[in-house]
């Protein structure tokens, strides 16, 4: 009840910077870039598992969120409107990225070239053999994610990784809760695939 | 209509309720993989939350900065564009008044041409040779007639229906001008 009234509030708040950034306030579009920053670049370095990458897709969201600021009509929360900026910048991103770098979206590539001793982000202080098992987990979970094609690799981030709803990806992937269900059945058929050996191990 | 692989996924997120859940689990009765796939998709799942996850964002304050240094230098080019093309209307002021005379004078020449009614309220034209000869050459035939009238401006129009062939000097336009 109390998270509710929140979130409420937040949204209330955010109701009025988008207002006020209708207006051409440029320091209430900066107020709202400070709140969801750290929600949209983890969202977006879910898809595409590079820190650069992530933070110069962010920059292009955001700034395409500025642009079309005025189109904003508050049918939805402002975060969902964003969150679907950031998401279509995203797989435009991807598909970009795969036809000019030739990328197949395939599970029949060999996955055990894995480069150990690779850059990680424990949580806690770590021993240093564990580093080493986590920063191969993530290798292997990075290069698993980069098989699936776009909307299969956002389908499952969004689900397992963001933890929305089946309404919410449909939403901010505009197709139907059906292909939402089919999209993570076959996401999550590859990864199986991929990724056998290191869920079996642990 | 779910399809299996709906039904299958919502099974495993355990978004299948009531009848549909009891349903849908009759029927993977049967299916041995089914358990397994659930388990290897729960397992996907945990490892993706534990390990898969996005590091913070660090230089969060450059971030803005350099967001708002873009959004600084789209401005003008956004404002640019909400302003209306004041010199695109200046030049089309005189494209407008030279289309409208033309339009006004084709409409008139059409006005001309086609309403009998003007043709016979125009007053008699002075007989003209041309006339006879036209009648005369070998395109002329039972359906041909010539009549003449005077324009607005005082020309004698030879107006001609029904020839095939004309001479080209019958064909140049005959002026007469009273004074």
């Amino acid at each position: 009840m109390q998270i509710e009234a929140v979130n409420i509030t937040v949204e209330t708040e955010d109701v009025d910077l988008v207002k006020k950034c209708q207006g051409g306030d440029t320091k209430a579009f900066n107020e709202l870039v400070t709140r969801y920053r750290g929600k949209a670049y983890a969202m977006i370095y879910n898809m595409v598992r590079n820190e650069q990458d992530a933070w110069d897709l962010a920059q292009d969201g955001f700034l395409k969120a500025w642009k079309s600021i005025a189109s904003f009509r508050g049918q939805s929360a402002f975060y969902t409107w964003l969150y679907r900026i950031m998401t279509n910048v995203t797989i435009d991103w991807l598909r970009k990225k795969q036809i000019q770098g030739g990328t197949e979206f395939d599970d029949s590539l060999e996955l055990n070239n894995v480069e150990p001793g690779s850059a990680t982000m424990p949580k806690a202080e770590l021993l240093p053999d564990q580093k080493m098992e986590h920063a191969e987990i993530r290798k292997r979970i990075d290069a698993a994610l980069e098989k699936l094609s776009p909307e299969h690799r956002a389908v499952i981030v969004m689900k397992e990784m963001d933890g929305l709803q089946y309404n919410e990806i449909a939403e901010a992937l505009e197709c139907s809760l059906g292909t939402v269900m089919s999209r993570l059945f076959y996401a999550r058929k590859k990864l199986q695939t991929l990724l056998k050996d290191v869920y079996e191990n642990i | 209509m779910k399809t299996f692989e709906e039904k299958l996924t919502a099974w495993v997120d355990g978004e299948l309720k009531g009848r549909e859940l009891a349903e849908f689990e009759a029927e993977l009765a049967g299916v041995k993989e089914a358990k397994p796939l659930k388990l290897a998709a729960n397992k996907i799942g945990g490892l993706l939350r534990e390990h898969g996850r996005a590091p913070e964002l660090k230089n969060e304050d450059f971030f803005n900065h350099q967001l708002m240094q873009r959004i600084e230098a789209e401005l003008p080019k956004q404002e640019e564009a909400a302003t209306p093309p004041r010199r695109k209307f200046a030049w089309s002021l005189p494209r407008l008044a030279l289309a409208g005379a033309f339009s006004m004078a084709v409409a008139f020449g059409i006005f001309q041409m086609a309403v009998p009614g003007k043709v016979a309220n125009q007053p008699a034209a002075p007989e003209s040779p041309n006339s006879v000869e036209i009648i005369n050459t070998k395109g002329g035939g039972p359906g041909i007639s010539v009549s003449t009238f005077r324009s607005q401006q005082n020309d004698v129009v030879i107006w001609v229906e029904g020839s095939k062939y004309m001479p080209d000097k019958n064909a140049q336009a005959e002026k007469h001008k009273e004074k």
